[in-house]
């Protein structure tokens, strides 16, 4: 039978085998992270695009003579190594709210569904700031509508309730 | 739900407790139903005065009591069978209609009573059915019910918008989370307005929902966004605002928001310590902990696991500030805490009982309190070794780290034997790690190589130790290429430690040269951050004068001398038990200086100074300053013997010397150079050796 390759980095939070709180501290203490992570990551194509940057770095690094221009180098291969380390903090702390949310809707289920396949970019397309703001904007419309009704009926209410106020408790 | 304002105004109409107590509850009606039939329970009477009123109940008591009378009078036994039949026919039928009221009166308890429902109430009360039955089929009332059915679906769907706003939100906080990740977008800062921006537009759909406990939620996961970022100043009033919401909501629902609110209460504490606001802090802390208290004792396994977590940030804000007494009780309750959870599962949080023995051992190591910090570092390195044995990667390092501070807690107790191939394999894990990633893992090769270094220096393995020394400082120097400021005062140490190696194997130069560089190094940082080098600055002088002394030229010693006990004096006022000792050994070394510029008045005093204070020392510590009483006591009985010669006190000193120094004399270089000018002083006055040993000794 062929071994399933999948790896679910939410399954891997929710379950207690990755701590991101853990992670992130050997993270920002310069030290290594889980393993699960990394098989993770390389499914991202930004991940990868930076990786490859760094290994291009690390070869002008060495095949270069000139100081300066390894020094150069070097400043802009420390700036990249910072940028990677955000990069895998942000995705664990995103992962950790993706392990935490119930999605109500079919864009956001699929937004989690590209999350878990590495699709970085695409779920940055799927959630169109554009798209979530007309939604906004219409379900406030909406709100205030109905809260309206609402107010309406409760004043109805009132008024039948007053014109029947006449009971005697005693 | 019973409706508390519809039990208040049941109350107005019937006045009868036992009533109210027993018509919210279904169970109850039964069981009240069903004793009264059997003629059992002691609510009889009660009962009875609630029901009275009801005309058609009256009917069937009077019938009942028609019967009762019959069967009494009557004389035919026919006949009186019959009307026994009949008369528990009628009783049943008075049981069903007390059961049938009792139910309605609970349908009351169950609705709001208003209106034309509320009329209805009342008459029912009162004992008038057929009114509040026509009223309830009239008119009025089926508009009025109409009403409350559209507004109930009303409601239902502004709910449903509700969960969509929610909905709505957090696809924002998704969206924000993941421009954080847009490195299309070229700057950090650029990407962090932009999701503070998407957060912004989720917190208007969050409070448009007008649900309390989703404004919390969404406001501490805002603020928590922030603590990610290092946005300390914008997550406080954020995490603050959370905590009133969360406050409020605890009013009404303790069980459901305590946990949330003592989470909020951490949070807003670690962040108040990581801005160094210790009393802004504390009492959010000691408010969290109560909380996971009470907590755990009611949900030990949902809630056990943050208590502990809570009283090691606890144990941490006192680290932090430097006060190790107050923090050790609080890691020694979550260290108790880890244990039990450990014992149903020990995979189950391995990393954090780990993590806290070590800090225990650390504290512990800190206090001189050999014993107990050897058992916690000892423990976490069997964990430590287990979980690298699954995960290398994550885990070599800390093993690595806690072999370290084992092999330094022996090598602080001249236990070289122990020490030694602890340091080794932890250089060996380091190195291992430095080859997958040296940035990172070099400053700890540079590190454990020095502290390497100093221990065969110690034993007097001058080879290993130099090319230790050296390898440490090559690999600092590189490193300040790299990060100047970070390793710069390594560099320093490195200088200082190589100078106090060459100065010990006889290269003078080297060493003063090597000590002139680190002086010069602490003096820049101190320019920076005054205090913290001042203590190496006090040390480089120290050895840089101990060098002067050794080539005679006291005129250069005694000023360097003299600034560093001004120093350390000044240092041992704030913290002496990180500086006395190295004050008292200041004093000694300034005492042996006067000694040889034969200024003897000045060197008795400060040779009884010092060894009053290492004596001092030796009673809490004995494994790690007895060497240095051996020292100090050897010093005076050379100075009764030349200065002002004594032979009574001479040989009191010696005495003094042997019994401190015997137990290291065959391990540690320094004791036995003691033990042996001990030993040239007793021939100096023709003492018998042995016999004065033997004799010293069993005193």
């Amino acid at each position: 039978m062929q071994k399933d390759a999948h790896i679910s980095i939410i399954q891997l939070i929710k379950s207690g085998d990755i701590s991101v709180q853990f992670e992130i501290s050997n993270l920002r203490a310069h030290r290594d992270i889980d393993i699960n992570i990394r098989t993770y990551l390389v499914k991202s194509d930004q991940f990868t695009e930076m990786q490859a940057q760094i290994m291009h770095l690390n070869t002008e690094i060495q095949a270069t003579q000139n100081v300066e221009i390894k020094q150069h180098l070097d400043n802009k291969l420390q700036n990249l190594l910072e940028v990677e380390k955000d990069f895998i903090a942000n995705t664990l702390y995103l992962a950790e709210t993706l392990s935490k949310i119930e999605p109500r809707s079919e864009r956001l289920a699929l937004a989690i569904q590209l999350f878990e396949e590495g699709k970085i970019r695409e779920v940055d397309a799927m959630l169109s700031e554009e798209d979530l703001l007309n939604d906004q904007f219409f379900l406030l419309a909406w709100v205030e509508y109905q809260e309206k009704k609402i107010q309406t009926l409760e004043n109805d209410f009132d008024h039948i309730l007053n014109q029947n106020s006449t009971l005697d408790w005693q | 739900m019973t409706s508390i304002t519809s039990l208040t105004k049941i109350q107005h109409w019937i006045g009868n407790k036992a009533i109210l107590e027993i018509i919210p509850d279904k169970s109850k009606i039964e069981t009240v139903v069903k004793d009264i039939h059997n003629k059992e329970g002691g609510l009889y009477l009660e009962i009875l005065q609630f029901i009275s009123p009801f005309p058609f109940y009256q009917v069937l008591d009077n019938k009942r009591k028609s019967v009762v009378s019959s069967i009494s009078q009557s004389n035919d036994l026919n006949q009186r069978l019959k009307l026994s039949a009949d008369l528990v026919a009628i009783e049943d039928e008075q049981m069903q209609f007390l059961k049938n009221t009792l139910f309605t009166a609970h349908s009351f308890t169950n609705v709001k009573l208003e209106g034309a429902l509320e009329k209805a109430a009342a008459l029912f009360f009162k004992g008038d059915i057929s009114k509040a039955d026509d009223l309830l089929l009239s008119q009025e009332f089926d508009f009025e019910q109409q009403t409350l059915l559209k507004y109930q679906k009303e409601q239902k769907n502004l709910a449903n918008l509700y969960d969509q706003l929610e909905n709505n939100a957090q696809e924002f906080r998704v969206k924000a989370q993941i421009t954080m990740l847009n490195l299309d977008i070229q700057h950090n800062h650029d990407r962090f307005q932009k999701a503070i921006s998407c957060l912004d537009r989720g917190m208007v759909s969050a409070k448009a929902t007008k649900r309390k406990s989703f404004i919390a939620y969404y406001t501490y996961e805002y603020a928590y966004f922030n603590g990610e970022q290092n946005q300390f100043f914008r997550a406080l009033p954020l995490y603050q605002e959370a905590l009133n919401i969360y406050r409020d909501l605890v009013r009404d629902k303790p069980d459901d928001y305590l946990p949330d609110l003592a989470m909020t209460l951490n949070n807003l504490a670690n962040l108040y310590s990581d801005i160094n606001e210790f009393s802004n802090a504390k009492p959010l802390h000691k408010e969290a902990l109560k909380i996971y208290r009470n907590l755990a004792e009611m949900n030990p396994d949902r809630h056990l696991f943050n208590l502990a977590s809570t009283l090691n940030n606890y144990g941490e804000f006192y680290r932090d500030q430097n006060l190790l007494h107050k923090a050790m009780p609080f890691y020694r309750e979550a260290l108790k805490i880890y244990r039990v959870l450990a014992q149903g599962n020990e995979n189950k949080h391995p990393n954090e009982l780990a993590m806290t023995l070590n800090n225990l051992g650390n504290l512990y190591s800190d206090r001189n309190k050999f014993k107990v910090a050897q058992r916690f570092y000892e423990e976490a390195l069997s964990i430590y070794r287990k979980l690298t044995a699954e995960k290398p990667e994550m885990y070599l390092f800390y093993t690595a780290t806690t072999l370290n501070n084992l092999a330094a807690l022996y090598y602080s107790k001249n236990n070289f034997p122990k020490s030694e191939p602890m340091y080794v394999e932890s250089l060996q894990m380091y190195r291992q790690l430095a080859e997958i990633n040296p940035p990172i893992y070099w400053p700890y090769v540079a590190g454990t190589l020095n502290n390497l270094a100093a221990l065969y220096l110690d034993n007097g393995t001058y080879q290993e130790a130099q090319s230790m020394y050296e390898e440490a400082l090559r690999i600092r120097r590189k490193l300040v290429e790299l990060a100047p400021q970070v390793h710069l005062p390594e560099v320093a140490h490195s200088l200082n430690n190589i100078g106090a190696f060459y100065y010990e194997i006889g290269w003078i130069e080297q060493a003063k040269s090597a000590y002139n560089e680190a002086l010069s190094t602490f003096r820049v940082l101190e320019k920076i951050n005054l205090k913290v080098y001042l203590s190496d600055i006090a040390m480089t002088l120290n050895n840089l004068a101990i060098l002067y002394a050794e080539k005679d030229d006291y005129q250069n010693a005694q000023p360097l001398h003299e600034e560093a006990l001004e120093i350390y004096r000044e240092l041992v006022t704030q913290d002496p038990q990180s500086y006395l000792f190295n004050m008292s050994t200041t004093i000694n070394n300034l005492a042996s200086l006067y000694y040889l510029k034969k200024e003897y008045e000045q060197a008795l005093p400060l040779y009884m100074e010092a060894l009053q204070i290492n004596q001092k020392l030796a009673e809490d510590n004995p494994q790690t300053y007895l060497p240095e009483v051996a020292m100090t006591s050897v010093n005076l009985a050379n100075y009764y013997l030349y200065a002002q010669p004594d032979r009574q006190k001479s040989l009191y000193y010696c005495k003094e010397t042997f019994k401190a120094a015997i137990p290291f004399i065959e391990f540690l270089e320094f004791a036995k150079h003691n033990w042996d000018i001990a030993l040239t002083i007793l021939d100096k006055w023709e003492e018998a050796k042995e016999s004065f040993i033997q004799q010293a000794l069993i005193t």
